[in-house]
């Protein structure tokens, strides 16, 4: 219990991905006009994140280290999320035009975002500072990418609901567009700084 | 779809591109990674010449924990003759651990210095930053004797504002050192430590010490000794304690020179506290003539006493005028340190006034004897 | 020759993937808080991006369309690898220093949007000269805000400590945030004022030409 704690208030506000590891910061800045493409995104990311976490911890823990090719694994990373994206997509199509619809749109995006290659980089690596002196394994790794997609997604609506507010008032010229928002988004880091003071002993 | 149809397809010359693209990715990497692949031991050899600043041959040692507070976890002996021990302290912020590598000097069968600390990694402590480069310095600056024996405590270090993560590492630090002392050193008796501690005050010339035994009769202290006693006083003088002294006897241009070593702790300082000073005070004619010099050997609260620069002015001051006692004031008052100055002079003057109630016989010509040894009765 | 000084320009102001174009942000973001591992992080990407543009153009022909972009992520991967390995070996306080961004290179849009944009379209000197040129504009990019964001967020440069003044927000995230905003509304509004500027001269000169001809 005490590890599935730490795992979430590390992947959610803590080491939150866009705030503190500033991953993902091209959908974050790109698709934040709008709380509803910014959830749509969110979601999006969250599920791929899980989905490639699911694939390829197992892939480099029980094929790749033990046939010795730890090397390889950006190409077999990139390639796994590049073919699940793909997949993914062609299944929503067929299954649920509708969902298709709000998030089909986002979804070859998400090849090159680097969330999704952060965390299946990330869950192979020193996860020590989240969990504790638990050993790891697939379900902590799952875990991490659900709620770190989560964290992402919660950055991104607050983020889009502050732009969408900034649209009712004039920006100067120089600042229009990107240099807004990273002040914008400067403002949601320092927030978020607040909760590095969380701890659990 | 014919096997021949299919070889001319677009599709086989994609599938084919693709496969060839990946197979000669996965060939050049596999050869770069043979040629590449930096081995376990040039990670430690890495490790060891950043630490070292240049590249040292180094066998491992068994570890062994000497110490409740912290964990050895390797250990190895370096060319040079030091050790460079990696171990986990314990009791950081929030129950963390901050793991160190440290570098202890190591001379003659005995730990002489720390040479250096280097944090390798930690476990909860989020503010490790604020451990500067200059606060991990002091552990080798203000290594002695003494501490080898007590070990580091946190309030030590400066330039670094977060107490326990600065405790966890004070830890380790301890913990290496009892290692290396238990396994490898010879721990040296007190008396070898007391004596060099004194020696330092008197540069080249050879000195004796003379103390007590353990039933009060005057007794020259060596190096093997393991317990050092002073002829006790503990008696007040103005506004400080004298607690004990001791003698030091010494020969220049074939006189012999006799001082008296009092330890004396003065009140009045920051925040109410004290500050312990050890006083040689020379003996001429039977008479104390002039302050040799003054160290601070000890303080209770003073936060400041590292401002204090002026304890070399109280050498050489002649001390012979009826009631004389120093102000803490111009040459024996440094700036940001007036209280601890304060407690000093109380110090040094309870010393004055207590070697002026002693008497003296005049010291007599042949150096083999114990002249001016009548010290007893002086807490009258 | 005008070809390439275009594309220099191009690369080191015009079309300069940080400020004008805002790729690659996340390595910028997460490395810009000290100038050393900015600009290796720079000089790392001109290596791979010249690389991967000279690669991509030279296989241009050869590579089938359908499958071209799977065939650019392998070797834009292959090069990251190669880069990870080589900097673990000869440069390693650099390899520490860059951390998880240094696999990310694989998903920088710069490399994959060169490739798409420039490589599979120009020949290979060209595409080696962009690759170069753009990957110089993100280098200086980059290490301009590192030394801004070292100076004031830790009071050193390049790890030389050179102040005990400092504003540790400039160091995290949020500062990082903040001088990348403000780098690029500066540095749009410089080439703004320029080409007002010479706008403003071009119509002066043809007003002037007018008048002669008209005289």
């Amino acid at each position: 219990m005490g590890t599935f704690i730490a795992i979430v208030l590390a992947a959610v506000l803590t080491n939150n991905f866009i705030t503190v590891k500033t991953y993902g910061i091209c959908p974050f800045l790109g698709v934040s006009k709008k709380t509803s493409s910014a959830a749509g995104m969110g979601i999006a990311v969250t599920l791929v994140m899980v989905l490639a976490t699911l694939v390829t911890y197992p892939i480099y823990t029980y094929v790749m280290v033990p046939l010795g090719i730890e090397f390889l694994e950006i190409i077999f990373f990139i390639f796994i999320i590049a073919s699940l994206v793909q997949m993914l997509e062609k299944i929503i199509q067929k299954i649920s035009p509708s969902l298709y619809g709000a998030m089909g749109i986002y979804l070859p995006l998400i090849t090159t975002n680097c969330a999704v290659l952060g965390v299946t980089e990330l869950v192979i690596g020193d996860m020590s500072a989240y969990i504790g002196d638990a050993s790891m394994n697939i379900g902590w790794a799952a875990l991490y990418a659900l709620f770190a997609g989560l964290g992402f997604t919660l950055v991104m609506i607050i983020m889009s609901g502050m732009r969408e507010k900034l649209n009712y008032y004039k920006t100067a010229k120089a600042l229009a567009g990107f240099p807004i928002a990273m002040v914008t988004a400067c403002f949601i880091c320092m927030a978020f700084t607040v909760f590095s003071y969380i701890s659990l002993g | 779809m014919t096997v021949k149809g299919f070889f001319k397809s677009n599709v086989f010359k994609c599938l084919a591109t693709l496969l060839c693209v990946l197979l000669i990715s996965g060939i050049f990497l596999t050869i770069m990674n043979a040629l590449l692949a930096v081995t376990p031991e040039e990670k430690f050899q890495r490790a060891i010449s950043k630490i070292y600043g240049k590249n040292v041959a180094t066998t491992a040692v068994a570890v062994a924990d000497y110490n409740s507070n912290a964990t050895i976890e390797e250990a190895y002996r370096v060319e040079d003759g030091n050790y460079l021990v990696k171990s986990t302290g314990k009791g950081g912020y929030e129950n963390g651990t901050v793991t160190c590598w440290v570098v202890i000097e190591f001379n003659n069968g005995a730990v002489c210095g720390i040479g250096k600390v280097v944090i390798d990694s930690n476990k909860n402590q989020s503010y490790i930053d604020r451990v500067t480069d200059k606060a991990l310095n002091q552990f080798g600056e203000l290594y002695n004797s003494e501490i080898n024996e007590k070990g580091f405590t946190e309030n030590m270090i400066t330039n670094a504002t977060v107490k326990g993560t600065k405790t966890a590492i004070c830890n380790a630090v301890n913990g290496a050192l009892d290692f290396v002392n238990n396994s490898f050193g010879k721990v040296r008796a007190l008396g070898e430590r007391f004596l060099e501690e004194i020696q330092k005050a008197y540069g080249e010339n050879v000195i004796s010490v003379y103390g007590t035994d353990d039933k009060g009769v005057e007794k020259l202290i060596t190096k093997e000794d393991e317990t050092v006693t002073g002829f006790k006083v503990e008696a007040q003088h103005g506004n400080a304690t004298v607690n004990e002294y001791y003698k030091v006897k010494y020969t220049v241009d074939e006189s012999e020179i006799l001082h008296y070593l009092i330890t004396s702790t003065g009140n009045g300082g920051y925040q109410d506290g004290t500050v312990t000073c050890r006083v040689a005070i020379a003996i001429t004619n039977g008479k104390p003539t002039t302050i040799y010099n003054a160290t601070i050997i000890g303080n209770v609260g003073q936060s400041y006493i590292n401002d204090i620069k002026h304890m070399g002015n109280y050498s050489g001051k002649d001390i012979t005028g009826d009631g004389f006692a120093f102000e803490p004031s111009g040459d024996f008052l440094s700036s940001g340190a007036t209280k601890s100055s304060t407690a000093i002079a109380n110090a040094v003057n309870g010393a004055i006034t207590y070697v002026k109630t002693l008497t003296f016989e005049a010291p007599e010509t042949n150096p083999d004897g114990d002249g001016g040894d009548n010290g007893e009765g002086g807490n009258s | 020759m005008n070809k390439y000084k275009k594309i220099t320009l191009d690369g080191l102001i015009y079309q300069n993937p940080t400020f004008m174009l805002v790729l690659g942000t996340c390595p910028t973001l997460g490395l810009i808080s000290s100038a050393f591992s900015a600009m290796g992080m720079g000089l790392t990407v001109v290596v791979i991006l010249t690389l991967s543009n000279i690669l991509i153009s030279a296989l241009r022909k050869v590579i089938p369309n359908s499958v071209r972009i799977p065939c650019y992520i392998v070797i834009i991967a292959t090069l990251v690898t190669f880069a990870r390995m080589f900097l673990e070996k000869f440069v390693p306080d650099l390899y520490d220093s860059l951390g998880g961004f240094l696999a990310l290179i694989v998903v920088n849009c710069i490399i994959l949007g060169r490739a798409e944009a420039f490589a599979n379209k120009h020949t290979v000197p060209e595409a080696a000269v962009d690759g170069v040129m753009q990957g110089l504009g993100f280098t200086l990019a980059l290490t301009l805000m590192g030394i801004i964001c070292e100076f004031f967020g830790k009071g050193s440069l390049f790890g030389y400590e050179i102040m005990s003044f400092s504003i540790g927000m400039l160091s995290k995230p949020a500062g990082a945030f903040l001088v990348y905003g403000l780098s690029i509304a500066v540095f749009t509004y410089v080439i703004d004022c320029i080409e007002r500027a010479k706008r403003v001269k071009a119509n002066k000169l043809a007003r002037e030409n007018l008048l002669r001809e008209v005289a």
